[in-house]
């Protein structure tokens, strides 16, 4: 037998006798018991097959993962999951390649060069918690809780981070909302308590039969929508809509229109694409409305667009209708057309009086039908609040709301989520925002809810800001005070001192990226950052990262348990498990919450109870079921009566199969059905889902029409078309709170609303114009002539963000906004190999140019000859601000001229760990550069993406 | 025979150390204390050269330089910034270059054999270099112990394993690994040791 490899012995010699390297311990290894070692060997080589959900998008569909020696094999879609049915798209099914991206952020960091500079050492986790303790026990002593902002950009499984900071003080908790569409969801929260109208076309549901049956129905009924800014086949994360919008075309012969100044993929199968200029959405619905008024006719089934027993269900229409009327004899200074003419809408849009009049027409007498507004028209206006609020009573009026194959708000019948696991301190007994605190306010000691020290609620300029406000966060890291004018802390001002931000990438999308950066980095007279501490949580090594002063590697999606339930039509949620082990050293949401928790507690901050966190939520599953404890919470109603057996109007608790079983206590006090909790449990036996029964018609009996005032869940529990009104000695309606903060401030009124004109916040209908638009509103028509070009936005859904990480998808084109323009590049690049050992094969591959997909700036063919421009041309993009982006023009006749797109966050990467994405970062534009950071809506306080003017020169 | 194990059980403590952890002030003034070998025939004599020189020119500045060796380490094997030197076996035999692959769960099946498992089971990819070094350290302990109860037939055992693990396994991706941190990296104690680990695996 040899026995040594090689003559290594005069280096032994050399090395023996040093204490560091005599026999020491195994630090990585460890020896398994006989029975440890059987159990492993025997398990290896095994399939298991999981179901979670998904995360690499925010659509969250349900997935099955196939598990072996602990690791995910394959992804598929869970066919039990209706909201996706079955289905994965390319990108669900690249999961492994973030999951196990040998890029993926593995350990706590700490910072050790500037902020932006990139420079981290690794860390244990104790450093790491322990610097982050020391410093909100810092800042909390030196300004206060509230001065901590928690942003946990991405929605999903953020709960623990919330219920945190809560507990440590500050109300300030916010998640991406408010920098995605608020001025969108605004109608549906104002007149239904509601968030999101989709068309009625998640299939399949489970829908209750006269027998007393459960059928699974799978039939489209809708047969018109209009998708006005809304491109369900390549920017939206609602996984049934695309497939729905083709169902329900082949199956039920469905049409659709799309109202848009770009050619996407989703107007290039519609019935009819109508191109407006952009910011006129809320222009084209008010005159559909007024059309419909002016034109209804009950007596000619050809002109009989208004179903008037919605009369029955709403309240206020005829002060909406009166407000809305009192606009028609009044002449725009733009165009001296009276306003919400036919003729006027036609001006200011820019298209013909017949195509406004065709879609009123048809819209009022097809039926059921859907009219949707998306994330890209309403929702990036400064004004989109107009065209949200009338776009909720178009479908109101024609009797489309919740009728079957008409539009649904899926936000107020999906089950309940959140909750006591978000809110409750388990030891108080109560929220932790109802606290009652005391702050110092000109020499006063004056007391108040945790709540109202709120930055936006109570704050001087957003107070309607229910989502928060975000899109001005840099100009608070820069110095300003948070100033609070409204409830009990009048008077208190306070600093922001530090930003946690988890799984989002506000550098980037948070507004102006400039704006982010500048704020970021702002130093005091001493050197020192102006904020204090910036924590970044993630799985991936995003932009905003660079600027952290800590880095906690996050759990991926496959690695925790949490809730997915993303705009289903009625109850339905499904389980994300935790399907294998949290990979290198992240650890997920609920043991990063119990570290720092206990950590705070350990410095001495009593604000923080042992029995609300490390006591209490051991595990993950506790956690998750106090997140739904109760659930689906939501009323017995609807046609056909989701369960019969039970009394109408009733609260349905528990799972579904102890529902349908009669496993329940009935509360006729309480008016509850309670079954059985759902837990992670119970879904890991029922194949990760729960799903209730679907239903219509929620807000009237199933037996009478008459509306039973369950539902929705407004003051009135009726539609509200008025929101400041009093019943008895009650002041009601969604508004009414903030005017009564107003009046109590002695009519102090707000920024956003100075902004406008307005001294306070509407009682029923209300129209302002949009910025940086000079076609409609006058103030910028002096930029017109430099500045020719009106800048739109979109978004790849395939390609966006984080997951540029995976070339394969971004490889594909899409639209004028995603193209093959690449300069020539080398990377390594992992490729399907679907008849391969491995399912990849990574590879270093040369791109020639033109073969790589890369963001482009797509404009009209016609305005780039006009400027010498071709397809391929590098040009710079600049605003009236003086800033600009680079990027190559994508030209053709699929835009409408004067008008330019470009994808959000689909260029100028400059996170390093963006792979392919960032060898491009020199020659692909970054839209955000060029948003107006002052231009924040004046309600909510959501960043106007949509809304500027821009010329484009060559570079 | 086993003078010859016990001695190279040295050389592999000191790669999983520097492998697996940043350098420790201990190991660091351990290693001062070392003269560099005279002729510098081979790879690992010169690798060595490298190391402890480095160590030489940075000893009046011991903490500073701990803590560039610290952020080097973070820089070449972990991140933020997509590490140049990725520290696992799969990453360079598995035509997908991801982590957790086949060739991994292949890895964790010869630690089972010797009745050993990571200590994180299922988070910590088995194949980091680290802990295969840690793995033939371990397997040439457990040869010496073998030797010495006077047990040659699981010595021998235990020896093969220790062959084949090499033979079969680490000489196929340390080379590549080897040869990203000598293309990235500019400090010289890296440098050093990537050489040392390339002349003990892949004896010329």
């Amino acid at each position: 037998m040899e026995i040594t490899r090689r003559s290594l012995l005069k280096y032994a010699g050399v090395l023996a006798g040093l204490a560091a390297l005599e026999k020491t311990g195994l630090m990585s290894l460890r020896h398994l018991s006989p029975s440890e070692a059987e159990a492993v060997e025997k398990a290896m080589g095994q399939y298991e097959i999981k179901y979670s959900a998904c995360c690499m998008c925010p659509s969250e569909c349900g997935l099955e993962f196939w598990v072996k020696d602990g690791k995910v094999h394959k992804i598929y879609g869970n066919p039990n999951v209706p909201y996706n049915d079955g289905i994965v798209c390319a990108k669900g099914a690249s999961g492994m390649q973030l999951i196990y991206s040998p890029d993926r952020l593995k350990y706590p960091m700490i910072r050790t060069g500037e902020r932006g500079s990139g420079k981290f050492k690794r860390v244990s986790w104790e450093e790491a918690i322990d610097y982050i303790g020391k410093k909100l026990i810092d800042i909390k002593k030196k300004y206060g809780p509230e001065s901590v902002i928690m942003d946990t950009g991405d929605v999903t499984d953020r709960d623990q981070y919330w219920r945190l900071f809560y507990a440590y003080g500050t109300p300030n908790c916010v998640e991406h909302g408010s920098i995605c569409d608020t001025p969108r969801r605004h109608g549906p929260k104002l007149m239904v308590g509601g968030k999101r109208w989709e068309p009625d076309l998640m299939r399949p549901v489970y829908v209750r039969q006269p027998d007393g049956s459960l059928k699974k129905d799978m039939s489209y009924k809708t047969k018109l929508i209009i998708y006005c800014g809304w491109n369900p086949f390549v920017a939206t994360r609602i996984m049934y809509e695309n497939r729905g919008t083709v169902g329900a075309k082949v199956e039920n012969g469905c049409r659709y229109f799309v109202i848009d100044p770009s050619y996407s993929n989703t107007a290039a199968l519609a019935d009819k694409w109508i191109a407006p200029r952009p910011g006129t959405d809320n222009d084209i619905f008010a005159a559909m409305l007024r059309y419909i008024l002016e034109n209804d006719d009950q007596n000619n089934p050809d002109k009989k667009y208004i179903d008037w027993n919605f009369k029955k269900y709403s309240k206020g229409w005829d002060d909406f209708e009166k407000a809305f009327k009192s606009w028609w004899h009044k002449k725009d200074p733009i165009n001296n057309l009276e306003y919400f003419s036919v003729k006027w809408a036609a001006d200011r849009a820019g298209i013909k009086e017949e195509e406004i009049v065709e879609l009123a027409h048809t819209f009022g007498i097809t039926k059921p039908a859907a009219l949707v507004w998306g994330m890209q028209s309403p929702g990036h206006h400064y004004n989109g609040y107009c065209g949200s609020i009338l776009g909720v009573a178009l479908n109101v009026i024609t009797g489309n709301f919740d009728a079957p194959g008409g539009i649904i708000d899926t936000e107020i019948m999906k089950w309940s989520k959140g909750g006591k696991g978000r809110l409750f301190s388990w030891v108080e007994n109560k929220n932790f925002n109802d606290r009652i605190v005391k702050r110092t306010i000109n020499g006063k000691e004056v007391e108040g809810k945790q709540s109202e020290l709120h930055k936006d609620h109570y704050g001087s300029k957003y107070p309607a800001a229910w989502d928060d406000v975000v899109g001005d966060y840099p100009e608070f890291f820069e110095g300003k005070e948070v100033e609070i004018r409204y409830g009990a802390f009048r008077g208190h001002k306070y600093p922001i001192k530090a930003y946690i931000l988890r799984t989002g990438n506000t550098v980037v999308s948070g507004s102006a990226t400039w704006r982010w950066r500048e704020a970021m980095t702002a130093k005091d007279a001493k050197g020192n950052y102006k904020l204090e501490l910036i924590v970044f949580i993630d799985t991936l090594y995003l932009e905003s990262a660079l600027y952290a002063d800590v880095i906690l590697p996050e759990a991926s999606y496959a690695e925790r348990v949490s809730w997915s339930d993303i705009y289903p039509p009625m109850p339905l949620g499904y389980l994300r498990d935790a399907v294998i082990k949290p990979l290198h050293e992240s650890k997920n949401p609920t043991e990063i919450m119990n570290l720092i928790a206990k950590k705070l507690y350990d410095l001495g901050d009593r604000d923080i109870k042992p029995g609300d966190f490390w006591e209490r939520y051991k595990d993950e599953d506790t956690f998750a079921t106090d997140l739904i404890l109760g659930t689906p919470g939501k009323p017995n109603i609807g046609t056909p009566l989701p369960y019969p057996q039970y009394p109408e109007g009733y609260i349905l608790r528990g799972t579904p199969d102890s529902l349908e079983k009669g496993n329940v206590k009935i509360d006729h006090e309480k008016k509850e059905v309670v079954g059985e909790q759902v837990t992670p449990a119970w879904m890991r036996k029922n194949k990760g889902v729960a799903i209730w029964p679907m239903s219509w018609y929620r807000y009237k009996w199933t037996t009478k029409e008459e509306p039973h005032k369950i539902w929705p869940p407004t003051d009135s529990k009726l539609i509200e078309f008025v929101w400041d009104y009093t019943d008895g000695d009650k002041r009601k309606g969604r508004y009414s709170k903030y005017n009564v903060l107003i009046e109590k401030a002695g009519g102090e009124v707000p920024k956003g609303l100075k902004e406008i004109g307005f001294d306070k916040f509407p009682s029923t209908f209300y129209w302002f114009e949009t910025k940086w638009n000079p076609y409609t509103n006058p103030e910028y028509k002096k930029y017109a002539k430099d500045y020719p070009f009106q800048l739109i936005t979109g978004r790849i859904h395939h390609a966006m963000t984080g997951t540029q990480m995976i070339p394969w998808l971004g490889e594909i084109k899409a639209e004028g906004l995603w193209q093959p323009m690449n300069d020539e590049f080398e990377a390594e690049i992992p490729e399907a190999m679907p008849m391969g050992k491995d399912p990849m094969k990574t590879m270093k591959v040369r791109f020639k140019a033109n073969t790589f997909s890369v963001g482009t700036i797509w404009m009209n063919s016609d305005d780039a000859k006009r400027l010498g421009i071709k397809t391929g041309d590098l040009v710079i993009v600049e605003n009236p601000l003086g800033k600009s982006t680079k990027g190559k023009v994508f030209a053709s006749g699929g835009i409408r001229p004067g008008v330019v797109k470009i994808a959000f966050g689909s260029g100028g990467r400059f996170s390093p760990g963006l792979g392919v994405a960032y060898k491009s970062k020199d020659y692909t534009p970054d839209c955000n550069n060029l948003v107006d950071p002052e231009a924040l809506s004046p309600i909510m306080g959501q960043c106007a993406y949509a809304d500027m003017m821009i010329r484009v020169k060559k570079a | 025979m086993i003078e010859e194990l016990r001695e190279e059980l040295y050389l592999y403590n000191l790669l999983r150390q520097i492998f697996l952890k940043e350098p420790t002030d201990k190991l660091i003034k351990d290693l001062s204390m070392i003269d560099p070998p005279e002729d510098a025939d081979d790879e690992i004599d010169r690798g060595l050269k490298i190391l402890l020189e480095s160590i030489r020119k940075n000893e009046h500045r011991l903490d500073e330089w701990l803590e560039e060796l610290a952020l080097e380490y973070a820089r070449l094997f972990i991140g933020p910034k997509n590490p140049p030197a990725v520290p696992y076996a799969s990453f360079y035999l598995s035509e997908s270059r991801s982590l957790m692959t086949d060739e991994t769960i292949d890895v964790r099946k010869r630690y089972l054999e010797a009745g050993m498992a990571v200590k994180e089971l299922y988070s910590i990819p088995d194949d980091h270099i680290g802990i295969e070094l840690e793995f033939i350290y371990y397997l040439t302990q457990r040869a010496i112990e073998y030797f010495e109860d006077g047990n040659r037939e699981e010595a021998s055992r235990i020896f093969e394993m220790r062959e084949n693990f090499f033979n079969n396994h680490m000489m196929k991706w340390i080379s590549p690994f080897v040869e990203k941190i000598l293309e990235s990296s500019s400090e010289d104690f890296y440098k050093g040791i990537a050489l040392i680990l390339r002349g003990v695996i892949n004896p010329l």
